[in-house]
Formats: structure tokens, C-alpha cells, sequence
């Protein structure tokens, strides 16, 4: 009977592993493992059988039974995968197409410039401040020690309104404004746009960018100052840069300097940018005029501190050799989506 | 401003130990800033007289010569293209290595270096110099042609007649100086010559004057006049300049006239004192008056234009005729000449803002307004009268005084001092600088020093240059060099700086637009115009409005950023077929002023989407949805989790009425997404749908977002799909309202999953979910619940087609 049951299992093992077909195998299937199959027949016939011969065939059917499992098994899922296999191979897409392009946007360049500079202030302990565009006199010049007949405002450079306020012409109008809001000790950044009364044209702007920084504290020196400015610089150009400071006349400061920076087109030989000079004159800067510090309520004889300014736009325009300003506010598509 | 380094010598013993351009970055690391170094007449050193002996045509071009020539130790031949290179005559000869300083074609400075040179064939190793190539003249035709006296081998600048030329000149940026009445004369730079270099400064030159009546009766009636001081001379010859005073004048930039005149501004560019000389016999009087200009009055200045004076002007008048503008320009009928023989010389001191504002209101601009706008010294005028007497008498030796001095001084500053510290002084600065050098410059500097340290303040930085203690330190930083203060980091106190929550979600929200979203930044002017407005149905009134814009179309301040919007859109369709932008702005709202003049600005996120016109799917549709959609989630990440969407009220005439919506909550509109109108899309020459969107930023940053986790549920949640029937225009949002009401708390979400318009009418299927938090729904709730929003939703009058009989 053993053998009958070998016979079986090897019959069906060839027939299964002879068929492609799904459902021919289920067939199969029913033909040897079901209620009819020659398995079933087999064990109907044991209650004949001794108990020692019973246990034997009846451990070899199930063991067969086991077996023929298997096969099974492994012919259906061979078969499967051979389906797919061949569906795969008939898959291919070209790849060099578009057909569902999402691309992303980019931010304006100057903004990306901004968040650069006011990451790189807010590590070094600074908060962003803000003020209006549209500002008193008070604000973008009286409370900045810049007395009324002071010629930065003339009206070729401010924009005034018919009620008598301006637009401001320098993001330090935000120094009282803050001061106004904080009490030191204080690092504060203003960025923003300003407005100056130019016309039009590949070097000039009426709107361009600034970033005002300002510094409130006791004992707060020169040295700070330009310490400060050489660790900003190095951040923003990735390096360590040259710096230089020249007296440099703006009435909230006192004393006022000019910061000029080694020219990075030439690196300082002298070329057509930097006027043959090997500088380039980058950021005005000083220490606040007691003048200011007062406007803003707070005790001069006790703080101390220095301000300095950034104009965005040209720093912007060296880092990607932009060539003319008007761009920035053109609002096209051409200009903007390079900066991705 | 020009100066000149010989002059600047003429007052202190400076001997030049650096390069040119070094002494001018000293400069403008000390004092103000040089903007350019000339050189002028370098080439005279380098330059030597030859005598040319012999000519000869050139064998390969028939304007070129070969010139033979003794240059003093041999014979050499060159070849010259000059056509007045002849046998016989004394020439400059640049030798070989010589440096000479030119002007190149584009007027530009530049080095001409003398090299060995083939010249069409022909070497040449030397060239025979012009004018211009010794930088004597701008332009010359062929080779000097020298004295014949003047030995070959003679170098240039040992000649008598080029002693003095070789020079510096500093072009000093007029801004940098600003501050500064002092430095706007020679004299002035030779006092910071002196305190840079520790060298003793020379008392300024004159001749010793009395005060004495000079027959010219002086009133004082206007508040800006400080003082007046006049020289009464006759005899005098008027004639050309003798040439060094020319030269002078030259170098600076300034026309010669005649020797008076040109004396009057020698002093003007040595002390910075502006000077006016009148032709007595062209007076109508000898009573001078300063006094303000009537309205209307009329006044033929030197320039020759008439010009109509205001009360607020000041004039000079004599004999009841204004005949100087003061401070800024005299007047024409009065002007010196070749026949004048006796003239007042008016040296005066009038106030920065009068002059100032005459200068401004009548558009002239001249080297004497511009220096009284910077508060002038009044103490200088005699010593420029001083100075002037000495001169005419070396120009004109018959001239004689009439009288003496006139001098009317009714405004001196009040003398001032500061009291501060040598401590003081380089705690500011954050450096040890000395206090021998501290004493050492400021005495240099003129100031009176008393004590630890009390300091009187020279009348040339008494005029509101130097008022505080802070303005010590920088005179001691400037000349100590800001440079070689030694760095030195903040020692603040370690605090947390407050965070600007705003500017955080402006940066969160346009990341998400731009690197989620693919929107581009750009950026728009805060101005338009008339036309602006009216083209897209604004009004002016009440607008912020400029009285000077740089152009009719930026007169007021936009009240909306749409129209720029719009303008971007259809002038970007030119380049590509799609666009999403957007602009983080403000608009300039005036219906709510602040601090009265100010308007309210607002922040606002406002852009676009045009979706691609060519695909196959239905994109029109899905545009609006897709944004509507990128909107909700700005919200959502601005920490706003609930709104209502209602129609777009108040609408713009840009927005398409069916096609549009506003995020609202309660009154407060958060953002708006609309089709743009297709009238002004075509008005703007947009041919694809455009979706606009608005943002208003203020509104998000008010909010906080909250974070709330729930947890996870472990009960399973039961799906329920149904289909209502309802009207066209029926909004599905409002049949969810339903269901979610019929739902109640056990309603997990609601969802629609398909629309589909018949002729009549639409149907609409929705799936939600149920599920309770504390146990799995038994079958009798889940059909209590399926009743419950089968009711809601029948209350609202909607119908549902095939609605199972256990559900009615």
C-alpha cells in the first residue's frame, strides 16, 4: 500500500509540475487530494489493515498528503510570479518625459538675502523688529538727531505725502520705534524696504532694501562695534573679510563711520567696481548719538550702544552679478524662478 | 572739493614720506573721504630738454620721421610722428622706463610707460613729449618746443618756470564733509595735516587791519545775518591773475576772472570763507542794509538770470538796491570789471538754514551757499580781510585802504566746553590709547585744554560740529585709526531674545508656497496711479498721496495689491503658459489712520494661479479647488483650524461672481480665492482662467497654533455612503453641515466622493465614518445613527433617491 501511495505522490507531483494553468491546477488538486482522489480510496481501505500496518500507511498518507501540499504550493506561486514576470517585462515608461511636472517656486532673492542675514543675527541673540513704510518725521528724522535743515531732507530725496508724513528713507526709522516697544538691554533688526525719490534706472531704485541693526547696553565700545560687524561679514560672505572703518558723517551716530569691505570682485587689487580703490564702501555704522537714545526714553548717561546699516539690494546683486535693480521689483517670472 | 597738497605745505611742514594714493587712504581714514589721487606733473621729473640734430623721412611711413638727437650724454635716433620735429629745436625726451601720467581716450587716467619699440619697422627706444603727455595741458598740438637756451639733459622739473607744478590733488567726496565748515578751505586740512602727523600748523597770513569807519553806514534787519565785515579799497588796477593765482584756481576747478574776483575765491578755497567784492561806482549809495527781500522784489544776479525774491530771502541792498543774493550770489549791476578803481569787499557771516533755503528756493547752487550751509565760522572773516589786504597790495601796489575795518558782529557763539575723561574716551572706544596722545592731538586740534579734561571748544567746531563728549572720542578714534582698535565681542548677558512670532509664520507660509506649492515670490512697487486705479475700478479718495512722485503712475499708495497682481499675470502669460506667483506685500489702508497722519498696513499674501491650457483632465475646475485648498492649509498651518466659507461679498470688480469665496470667521475675512472676471481678464489680455488668491496675513499671525493630540482609537470605525438629491447651486458643504449635525459626536468624517450634474438638478454621495471612543458601535446604534442623518439631512429639504424603507 506503501507503494500505491509513493505512486501517487510521484504522479501527481509530475502532473502538477507539468501545468501552467491556474485553474487546471485546482483541478488537479480535486482530482488527487479530493473526497474521490486515490488518497482517500487508500485510507477507506485501512480499517482491514493490523494496528502496526494501520499506523504505518496511515503515517505515510499523511505524510504524502504533506507532500503533495507542498508541490502544490510552490507550483501555484511559481506560476503566479511567472505571470508577473511576464507582465514586467512588457512595462517601460519613458523616463526622458514630463508628463505631471511639479516644480517648485523660489523665494524673491532679496528675501532669501534677509532671512540669510536675520538667521544669522537672531543666533547672535537678535530680535526682528518692524516698522511702517509710510512714517513720521519724527521717526525717520527728528528722533534721529537729524535737525530740519539737515540736507538728507530734501525733497529730491524724501517722498513726502500731502498730510505731511513721509516714506521713510531708512530702515533706522524702526531704532525709535523699537525703543519705544523694549527696554534695554537690547539687539534688535530691523529689516525692510525704504524709499528714496530717484528715477528709475539700471543702478537706481525709488524702493530698495535695508537692514538696520542697533545694539543697547552698558559699556558698549567701538571695539564691540567692529567686532561685531567682521563676525557678520564673515557669515554672510563665508569668509574672513577685510574690513576697514573711515569717520563717516550720520547725525544718530556719534562717532559715525563708513565700513568699507576688500573689494571681492578684485580681492583688493583695484578694478572697475571698486574704483581702482580695492574697497567697497558697505555699511554705514556708529555709535548711537545720546540724541537717539533719548528720543527712545532711554537713559543715555547709563547705555550705550552702535547701529549700522546694510543696503540688501547691492549685496544681493554682487552675490549673483545682477545687472540691473530694476529687476527686483519687475515682477517677472524670467528674473524670479532663477533662484530656486 | 579739490586740494591740493602744495597749498595744504604752504601752512604746515609736511614732507612726503608715502605714496600719493597712501596719503590718500590715510585721509580718508582720518579725516574724509578721498575719492580720486592726481598726480600732476610727475612727468617733469622724469622728463629731460634734448636738442634734435638731425631728421630723416621714415622709410615706411610718410608721417613718421626719424629723428637723430643729443640728449646730453649721446646721440640716438627715435622715430617721432610729430610734424613740428625739425633740426635745431629743444624738446622733452621721455627715456626709456619713464612713467608718464595721461588721460586715455575715454578721459580716463592712465600710465603711459616708455618701451623699446618697433615702429613700422623701425626701432625706437624714447619719445619726444607734448603738453599733454607731461600732463601740462589737456591737449596739444605736435612737441613742445622749449627755450633753445635750456642745456640737452636738463630735467624739466629743475626748471625755474615748472617749479610748483608738481603736486597732489585730492578730490575729497563734498558729503564726508558735511559736518565739517572747517575743512571746506585749504587751511582747514593743513590744522588736520598737523594733528595726524604732530607737525606745528603756521598762524594763517595777513596783514593787520583797524577797525575803522569807511564811509559806509551798516544796518543789521534780518535774524540771519551773524556778522558783517567790509574792506574799503581804492587804487586798485583790475587785470588778469598773475599765473600761480591761476594756477591755484585752476587746479580746484574754478574759473579765472579777473584778480579781485579770482582773489576773493584764492580765499575761499584757503579758509573756506565766502567773499563778495562790489564796484563802488556802480553803487547807488553808501548805506548798506541787510536786510530780507519784498515779495517780488527783483534781482539780476552774476549768472544774469533775474530772479523774483521772497520775504524769507536776504539781501544785501546799497543805495536801497539789492545787490546780493546773501550767502549765495551777487548781483550783476555791481560786478567788477576792468574799469572798477575803488571796491567793497563784503566778508559776512549769515546763518546755514536762511542761506540754505534761498540757495534751494531760487536753484542756485554756488561754492559760497554751499559752504554757509555748513554753518561758517563767523570768527574767519577778519582774518579773510586780512588775508585779502595782504594780497591786493602784492597784485596791486598803489591800492590804499579807505578807512579801515568795517565790522558788525551782533551773533557770536557763545563760547562752550565739554567736560569729559580720559576714561570716557577710551572706555567708548574700547581701547587704551594713551593720554599723552589724547593732550597731543587734541591740543593740535586747536581745542583749550583744562584739567582731567575740560576742553574749550575752537571756534571752527563751535558752530554745532562738536557739542558732546562723544564727539571727543571720535576726533581721538579717527586719528588713532578706527583700525587699529583691537576687536572685542559683546559681553551681554546670556537672554533668550524674544522670538518675532509673524516673521516666522511670513517665512513657514512662504516655504510652503514656494517649495510645497511651486509659487514664486516677486516683488511690486507700493505705488500706483490714476490710471492704475481707474482701469480697474478703484477710487482716489482718500488715498495716501505724494506731492513729489517720481511719476504720475506712483502717486498714491496702492489700496490693493490686485491690480499689480493681474499686471504681473498678463505680462508673464507673454513668456510662459502657466504661472503661480505670489507677492507678500502691504496695502495701505487709510479707512483706519494711525497716529493720525499714518495709514493702516496691512500685510497680505496675494498671488496667482493660471494652470496649464493644454491637458486632458478637466484643470479648470481643479485649479480653483487645488488653491482652494493650498489656502486652507496656510490657514491650518497659521494655527486656524476652523472657518466658514461664504460667498464673496463686497466683491471687486476682478472677481468672477459664481467662480469665488471668502475664508471667513465671523466677520473677520482670513483669505479669499476667486476665478479672475473674464471682462478683466480680457480688459488685461489674459486669455487662460486665472485663480487669484488673498491672504490676509495679519489675521494668521494673530492666531496660535495649538497642537492637540487625541488618542489613537481602538474601536473600528463603520463606513456609511448616501446620495442626496438637491438643486444646482445647492452647496454640498451645507447638506455636511447637515449630516454632521445628524452625526453628532459620533460622527468620525464626512466627505464627498461624487457629484453628478443632471439636466435638472444634481446628485450628491457622501461617505462618513462612525465610531465611538470608548467601545465598538453595536448594530443598533450604527442604525440609529444612519437614521439620525437620513432625518437631518430630509429636514433640510433635500431628497434622497432610494432610500432604504428601514432608514425612512
Amino acid at each position: 500500500m506503501i507503494e500505491d501511495i509513493n505512486k501517487i505522490v510521484a504522479e501527481f507531483t509530475e502532473k502538477v509540475n507539468a501545468e501552467g494553468d491556474l485553474q487546471a491546477l485546482e483541478q488537479i488538486k480535486a482530482a488527487y487530494m479530493g473526497k474521490k482522489g486515490p488518497l482517500t480510496g487508500i485510507l477507506k481501505n485501512l480499517r482491514n489493515l493490523s494496528p502496526e500496518e494501520k499506523s504505518e500507511v496511515g503515517q505515510a498518507a499523511n505524510k504524502a498528503k504533506n507532500a503533495m501540499q507542498e508541490v502544490m504550493e510552490n507550483r501555484r506561486e511559481g506560476i503566479i510570479r511567472a505571470q508577473i514576470d511576464a507582465k514586467v517585462a512588457n512595462e517601460w515608461l519613458d523616463f526622458t518625459l514630463d508628463e505631471e511636472s511639479q516644480e517648485i517656486g523660489a523665494l524673491h532673492p532679496v528675501s532669501q538675502m534677509q532671512y540669510e542675514i536675520e538667521d544669522i543675527f537672531t543666533s547672535l541673540g537678535f530680535t526682528v523688529q518692524d516698522g511702517p513704510h509710510c512714517e513720521l518725521d519724527f521717526y525717520n528724522f527728528e528722533a534721529l538727531n537729524i535737525p530740519e535743515d539737515h540736507p538728507a531732507r530734501d525733497m529730491q530725496d524724501t517722498f513726502y505725502f500731502e498730510n505731511g508724513a513721509i516714506l521713510r528713507t531708512h530702515t533706522s526709522a524702526i531704532q525709535v520705534r523699537a525703543m519705544e516697544r523694549i527696554k534695554p538691554p537690547f539687539k534688535i533688526l530691523g529689516p525692510g524696504k525704504v524709499f528714496r525719490v530717484e528715477r528709475l534706472d539700471a543702478s537706481h531704485e525709488a524702493a530698495f532694501h535695508q537692514l538696520e541693526g542697533m545694539v543697547v547696553d552698558e559699556d558698549i565700545s567701538v571695539a564691540n562695534l567692529i567686532h561685531t560687524m567682521k563676525t557678520l561679514l564673515s557669515e554672510i560672505f563665508q569668509k574672513d573679510i577685510k574690513v576697514r572703518l573711515r569717520p563717516g558723517f550720520f547725525p544718530f551716530v556719534e562717532p559715525g563711520f563708513e565700513l568699507d569691505i576688500n573689494c571681492q570682485i578684485c580681492n583688493g587689487k583695484g578694478c572697475s567696481v571698486c574704483k581702482q580703490t580695492g574697497w567697497l564702501e558697505l555699511m554705514p555704522c556708529g555709535m548711537v548719538h545720546p540724541n537717539v537714545l533719548r528720543s527712545g526714553g532711554i537713559d543715555a548717561e547709563k547705555y550705550t550702544g552702535f547701529a549700522f546699516g546694510l543696503g540688501l539690494d547691492r549685496l544681493v546683486m554682487m552675490r549673483h552679478k545682477i545687472e540691473d535693480i530694476r529687476h527686483l521689483h519687475s515682477g517677472d517670472l524670467r528674473f524670479s524662478s532663477q533662484f530656486k | 572739493m579739490k586740494l591740493s597738497l602744495n597749498w595744504i605745505q604752504e601752512f604746515v611742514d609736511y614732507k612726503l614720506e608715502r605714496g600719493a594714493q597712501e596719503l590718500g587712504d590715510f585721509i580718508s581714514l582720518s579725516v574724509a573721504e578721498v575719492e580720486e589721487v592726481e598726480q600732476v606733473g610727475v612727468a617733469l621729473a622724469q622728463v629731460k630738454a634734448i636738442k634734435v640734430l638731425s631728421c630723416a623721412p621714415h622709410p615706411e611711413a610718410d608721417r613718421l620721421q626719424l629723428a637723430t638727437i643729443d640728449t646730453g650724454s649721446e646721440e640716438r635716433t627715435i622715430v617721432c610722428g610729430a610734424s613740428n620735429c625739425r633740426p635745431g629745436i629743444t624738446v622733452p625726451f621721455a627715456d626709456l622706463g619713464a612713467k608718464l601720467p595721461i588721460t586715455d581716450k575715454e578721459g580716463k587716467p592712465a600710465i603711459l610707460e616708455i618701451k623699446k619699440a618697433k615702429i613700422r619697422g623701425v626701432e625706437s627706444t624714447g619719445m619726444l613729449c607734448s603738453e599733454a603727455e607731461l600732463g601740462l595741458a589737456d591737449s596739444a598740438e605736435g612737441i613742445l618746443e622749449m627755450d633753445d637756451s635750456i642745456p640737452a639733459g636738463t630735467y624739466l622739473n629743475t626748471l625755474e618756470q615748472y617749479q610748483g607744478i608738481e603736486d597732489i590733488i585730492f578730490e575729497i567726496d563734498n558729503k564726508s564733509l558735511t559736518h565739517r565748515p572747517d575743512l571746506w578751505g585749504h587751511y582747514g586740512f593743513a590744522r588736520e595735516f598737523s594733528a595726524m602727523f604732530d607737525l606745528d600748523l603756521k598762524a594763517y597770513p595777513g596783514e593787520n587791519l583797524e577797525l575803522k569807519d569807511n564811509g559806509f553806514s551798516l544796518k543789521i534787519d534780518a535774524d540771519d545775518c551773524r556778522r558783517y565785515s567790509s574792506l574799503r579799497v581804492k587804487n586798485v588796477s583790475v587785470s588778469d591773475s598773475p599765473q600761480w593765482l591761476q594756477d591755484r584756481l585752476n587746479q580746484s576747478g574754478i574759473n579765472t576772472i579777473n584778480n579781485i574776483v579770482d582773489l576773493t575765491n584764492f580765499i575761499l578755497l584757503e579758509l573756506g570763507q565766502p567773499m563778495h567784492a562790489f564796484d563802488i561806482a556802480k553803487l547807488k549809495g553808501q548805506d548798506l542794509i541787510v536786510r530780507h527781500a519784498q515779495n517780488g522784489e527783483s534781482f539780476k544776479a552774476l549768472d544774469e538770470n533775474d530772479y523774483s525774491l521772497t520775504e524769507e530771502d536776504m539781501v544785501i541792498a546799497i543805495g536801497g538796491q539789492a545787490e546780493a543774493l546773501a550767502g549765495v550770489i551777487g548781483g550783476d549791476s555791481s560786478a567788477i570789471d576792468e574799469s572798477s578803481n575803488e571796491i567793497l569787499i563784503e566778508c559776512a557771516s549769515f546763518k546755514a538754514s536762511a542761506v540754505r533755503r534761498s540757495a534751494t528756493r531760487h536753484g542756485i547752487r554756488t561754492d559760497s551757499s554751499s559752504r554757509f550751509e555748513k554753518s561758517l565760522d563767523p570768527e574767519n572773516t577778519p582774518l579773510a580781510l586780512a588775508r585779502i589786504w595782504q594780497l591786493i597790495k602784492e597784485l596791486c601796489p598803489d591800492a590804499e585802504l579807505v578807512g579801515g575795518m568795517g565790522d558788525f558782529y551782533t551773533q557770536a557763539y557763545p563760547e562752550a566746553q565739554i567736560e569729559t575723561s580720559y576714561e570716557f574716551i577710551e572706555e567708548s572706544l574700547g581701547c587704551e590709547v594713551g593720554k599723552d596722545f589724547i593732550l597731543n592731538r587734541l591740543n593740535r586740534l586747536g581745542f583749550d585744554i583744562e584739567g582731567d579734561l575740560k576742553l574749550g571748544i575752537p571756534s571752527w567746531r563751535n558752530t554745532k560740529d562738536i557739542a558732546i563728549p562723544e564727539d571727543i572720542v571720535e576726533e581721538i578714534g579717527r586719528l588713532y585709526g578706527f583700525d587699529n582698535i583691537t576687536p572685542e565681542a559683546l559681553h551681554t548677558e546670556d537672554k533668550v531674545p524674544q522670538v518675532n512670532q509673524a516673521r516666522i509664520l511670513e517665512r513657514r507660509l512662504k516655504d510652503i508656497l514656494s517649495n510645497g506649492y511651486g509659487y514664486t515670490e516677486i516683488m511690486t512697487h507700493p505705488w500706483c496711479g490714476d490710471d492704475e486705479l481707474k482701469a480697474f475700478g478703484l477710487s482716489s479718495e482718500g488715498l495716501m498721496t505724494l506731492q513729489n512722485p517720481v511719476s504720475e503712475d506712483a502717486k498714491y499708495m496702492k489700496p490693493s495689491n490686485m491690480p499689480k497682481i493681474i499686471k504681473a499675470v498678463s505680462e508673464n502669460l507673454k513668456h510662459f503658459n502657466s504661472v503661480k506667483l505670489y507677492d507678500f506685500n502691504r496695502v495701505y489702508d487709510t479707512s483706519q489712520m494711525v497716529q493720525e497722519l499714518l495709514p493702516s498696513e496691512r500685510y497680505q499674501f496675494t498671488g496667482a494661479l493660471v494652470p496649464k491650457s493644454a491637458g486632458k483632465k478637466d484643470l479648470q475646475t481643479e485649479a480653483f479647488y487645488e488653491l482652494k485648498s493650498t489656502i486652507a492649509n496656510l490657514l491650518q498651518v497659521a494655527g486656524i483650524s476652523t472657518w466658514q466659507l461664504s460667498d464673496y461679498k463686497d466683491a471687486p470688480e476682478w472677481v468672477h461672481p459664481g467662480i469665488s469665496c471668502q475664508f471667513r470667521r465671523g466677520r473677520v475675512v482670513l483669505a479669499e480665492i476667486f476665478k479672475l472676471h473674464p471682462a478683466v481678464a480680457a480688459k488685461n489680455k489674459i486669455k487662460s482662467n486665472a485663480y487669484l488668491f488673498c491672504v490676509n496675513f495679519d489675521e494668521l499671525a494673530k492666531s496660535k497654533r495649538k497642537l492637540k493630540y487625541e488618542q489613537v482609537s481602538k474601536f473600528p470605525a463603520v463606513p456609511f455612503d448616501i446620495t442626496v438629491q438637491a438643486p444646482k447651486q445647492a452647496l454640498a458643504g451645507d447638506i455636511q453641515g447637515l449630516i454632521r449635525k445628524g452625526g453628532g459626536k459620533s460622527l468620525l468624517d464626512v466627505e464627498v466622493f461624487s457629484v453628478y450634474e443632471r439636466e435638472e438638478d444634481k446628485t450628491v454621495s457622501f461617505r462618513m465614518h462612525f465610531a465611538a471612543k470608548d467601545h465598538t458601535l453595536v448594530h443598533d446604534e450604527i442604525h440609529q445613527l444612519q437614521k439620525n442623518v437620513v432625518a437631518a439631512i430630509l429636514k433640510g429639504k433635500y431628497e434622497i433617491p432610494n432610500l432604504p424603507d428601514d432608514l425612512k
